[in-house]
């Protein structure tokens, strides 16, 4: 039972509505047959009930005269003659009996001959007094009439009818109340079916587009559909509509705002590498004095040339990280051990701006299945992130594994930990908005929205250093099949 | 059964008559004076109104008279009406007429297969294992009439020369009243037996065989004189009784007299001496005597 409530419920709602109707279709014909073969019965029963009663009043009035006299003859004579008068009836034995339960005869006088004792099924039948017996089964009635003359039982009479038309009639019309509910029943389910398909074909609509929305993106309900727009799926297609634009729009809005903030770490970034190249600037410059006054010495030469040389790889490493890490044609490729090495590099001017120290430990072997670009991102802002949480002087470690086909990078930092509003949003336990305080929490929705498009999930704990630890998992046998489909 | 003597059976007719007589004296004054009154023992085939019919039609246009045909239930009620001279004549049976004969005087007789002459039948139930009248001892058996000659006379008869009596030799009897309903009574199983005037279950055989089918004959009595029409001594020579029997006795020469003949299954009527009882009033002598 409940497995079918299970497949029932499982049903598209086109079909499980109509099958309802039909259902208590069916339950309503059964019970309004129900109704009718029971009034059909007391009807009968009751028609039964007034024939058999002007049959024995009939025949009580001719016998109780001969009954009187026991004559055998008259008795049977009335007998006789009322079972061509009575044929509507069907009268199939009748017995008049006297006082002594004797017969003084009866209709089938060979079976039930006169002066013979009345059979015990006869009394025994009648034992509760009824006078009016019907065996629906054997399609028979019987009954009986006590005899009174002058106030005293002189006799009485028995008869069996037979009633198998009226049990015939009760089948018939059983048949029929079957056949034409059964027709009644599957046409009216099948003009529910359509009616219901009919109209809950907007339902559909809307339900096809909610779940294209949740798949891919959110598509407008085409003008040519709602059509009336008054109605009530008119006016439920334009709110609809009206939330999709919503939805476009903040979309919009959060593709700008991703690109901004892209584009702000990369500022910090680019302010980190401007000191990078200052600091030494100033020294290469004194370089480039001390040589053009003492260039003529040697060893002074030696030395600037040394200071120029080691001042110009510190630039050249700089811009070619950033080189490196912006170039658009790498956004392409899958991640690769060295991009955290990369990453690492390129907090390198930030870290040495708040005196913070970084502990990197890049396990990864193989090259992980998995899009760079937004990986790259999310680890860059989360480092950003610790750097910026970090008090001056503390630590920030880095980690990266792949453990059971699961890629995970933690980043710890030791700073005060994450206000609770951030740490629901990250883990996805809060669906509530993006917990904006003064700027800083935009890097962490970035960092929600890029782990979600690579399929993955951030837990965040307590690092090492007594700051927060957060650890992004990818599960990269999801990824691969990914990646896979799309090529 | 209660025991008919000639004491008791005479004092029955008497105060039947009498009281008859008081009940005629006013309805003949109401009824015409120039209407014939004919009686029908029920015996006969009086269930047939074609017959009734037809026989009114052709009495009434052979005398000139109107016809009135008065049937009642027993014989003994027609038998009073008649000699009480309520009924200018009436078709009686051969013993009524011998017990009465003193009163009564022969009409016309009527006349079957040439002879004036009829038997009366024992009957049963087709399939019954029953060849001789022994076979039915201990029946239960349906008479006609208790004043029919076949239908309980002859019967009763040839039980008082076995010097026993209906209701010991049959475990019970009773009476139809019609030799129909004797054939009736036994073809459907309620009596064992029935005594039955051997012309209406030959007649019957012809018009109801399939109720006579389900009965056959055991034993047959000796040719009787065929039960006759008489009227009243004292009406013999009146207007009406001398109109009567030329139309009874020339009923085969009219062609309604001949319809109604081939209903009756009968040759015609003819006038025999009473004399043609004399069978019967022995029968009588002899139960008398048991």
């Amino acid at each position: 039972m409940r497995s079918l409530l299970n497949k029932l419920r499982s049903l598209p709602i086109t079909i499980r509505v109509p099958l309802i109707a039909a259902g208590f279709m069916i339950v309503v014909s059964a019970m309004v047959s129900q109704q009718v073969l029971q009034r059909l019965s007391a009807s009968q029963t009751e028609q039964l009930t007034d024939l058999t009663g002007a049959y024995l009043d009939g025949l009580s009035a001719a016998v109780t005269p001969y009954v009187l006299r026991n004559d055998i003859w008259e008795v049977f004579d009335a007998l006789d003659r009322s079972r061509n008068r009575y044929k509507a009836l069907r009268p199939l034995e009748t017995i008049v009996s006297n006082t002594d339960g004797k017969i003084i005869a009866s209709s089938n006088p060979r079976t039930l001959p006169s002066q013979s004792t009345l059979p015990k099924a006869y009394v025994g039948r009648f034992a509760n007094r009824q006078d009016l017996i019907i065996d629906a089964k054997n399609g028979r009635a019987y009954v009986r009439r006590d005899l009174i003359y002058q106030n005293r039982k002189v006799g009485g009479i028995f008869s069996t009818l037979n009633v198998s038309y009226l049990m015939a009639e009760r089948r018939s019309v059983l048949m029929e109340l079957i056949f034409t509910n059964l027709a009644l029943t599957l046409l009216l389910a099948a003009i529910g079916y359509f009616a219901m398909r009919r109209m809950l074909k907007p339902i559909k609509i809307l339900a096809d587009h909610l779940e294209q929305g949740i798949n891919s993106t959110v598509e407008p309900i085409p003008a040519g559909i709602v059509k009336h727009k008054n109605s009530e799926f008119g006016r439920l297609f334009q709110n609809y509509n009206a939330l999709v634009k919503v939805v476009r729009e903040r979309e919009a809005l959060a593709d700008r705002l991703a690109r901004e903030e892209r584009l702000a770490s990369l500022g910090r970034l680019t302010s980190g590498m401007a000191h990078e190249i200052n600091n030494p600037l100033g020294g290469l410059f004194n370089a480039v004095d001390t040589l053009k006054k003492h260039g003529s010495s040697a060893a002074v030469r030696r030395t600037s040339l040394s200071l120029l040389e080691r001042g110009l790889s510190g630039i050249r490493d700089v811009v070619s990280t950033a080189l490196a890490t912006y170039r658009p044609e790498r956004d392409e490729r899958n991640l690769q051990s060295k991009d955290i090495d990369d990453l690492a590099l390129l907090l390198q001017p930030e870290l040495r701006r708040r005196k913070l120290t970084l502990e990197c430990n890049n396990l990864l072997g193989d090259d992980p299945p998995v899009s760079v670009a937004p990986v790259r991102q999310a680890v860059l802002n989360l480092l950003l992130n610790a750097a910026a949480a970090s008090v001056e002087g503390g630590q920030i470690n880095l980690r990266a594994e792949v453990v059971d086909n699961i890629l995970a990078i933690a980043v710890g930092d030791s700073g005060k930990g994450l206000p609770e509003p951030a740490r629901q949003f990250l883990t996805g336990t809060h669906d509530g908005a993006v917990p904006v305080v003064d700027g800083s929490g935009i890097g962490l929705w970035m960092v929600q929205r890029l782990i979600k498009e690579v399929d993955g999930v951030i837990e965040v704990g307590e690092s090492k250093f007594g700051g927060t630890l957060i650890t992004t998992k990818i599960n990269l046998q999801h990824q691969k099949q990914v990646i896979e489909n799309a090529a | 059964m209660a025991k008919l003597t000639r004491r008791t059976a005479l004092m029955q007719i008497a105060s039947t008559v009498a009281a008859a007589g008081l009940l005629s004296s006013r309805r003949l004054a109401a009824q015409p004076v120039n209407e014939l009154r004919f009686g029908l023992t029920p015996v006969f085939l009086n269930n047939d109104i074609e017959l009734l019919e037809k026989l009114k039609t052709y009495l009434a246009k052979a005398t000139g008279l109107p016809v009135t045909l008065v049937q009642r239930r027993t014989y003994q009620e027609v038998t009073s009406l008649l000699i009480s001279g309520e009924l200018d004549a009436a078709w009686i049976c051969g013993y009524p007429f011998v017990k009465n004969r003193q009163r009564l005087k022969l009409v016309a007789v009527p006349v079957w297969h040439g002879k004036p002459l009829y038997q009366a039948y024992l009957i049963t139930g087709k399939d019954r294992n029953a060849s001789s009248f022994a076979d039915l001892k201990g029946d239960l058996h349906a008479f006609s009439d208790p004043d029919s000659n076949s239908g309980y006379l002859v019967t009763r008869a040839l039980l008082a020369e076995l010097k026993t009596r209906p209701e010991s030799y049959f475990s019970s009897t009773f009476f139809t009243y019609g030799h129909r309903n004797v054939v009736r009574a036994v073809a459907s199983g309620l009596a064992g037996s029935g005594s039955v005037d051997g012309y209406v279950w030959e007649v019957m055989r012809k018009t109801e065989p399939d109720l006579i089918n389900q009965t056959k004959v055991i034993q047959k009595s000796e040719w009787l004189g065929f039960p006759p029409i008489a009227c009243a001594r004292s009406m013999v020579n009146s207007k009406k009784l001398n109109a009567l029997s030329p139309a009874i006795l020339n009923m085969e020469s009219d062609a309604d007299g001949r319809a109604v003949l081939a209903l009756l299954g009968l040759d015609g009527f003819n006038q025999f001496p009473p004399s043609l009882y004399d069978d019967i009033a022995a029968k009588v002598a002899l139960i008398e005597v048991g």
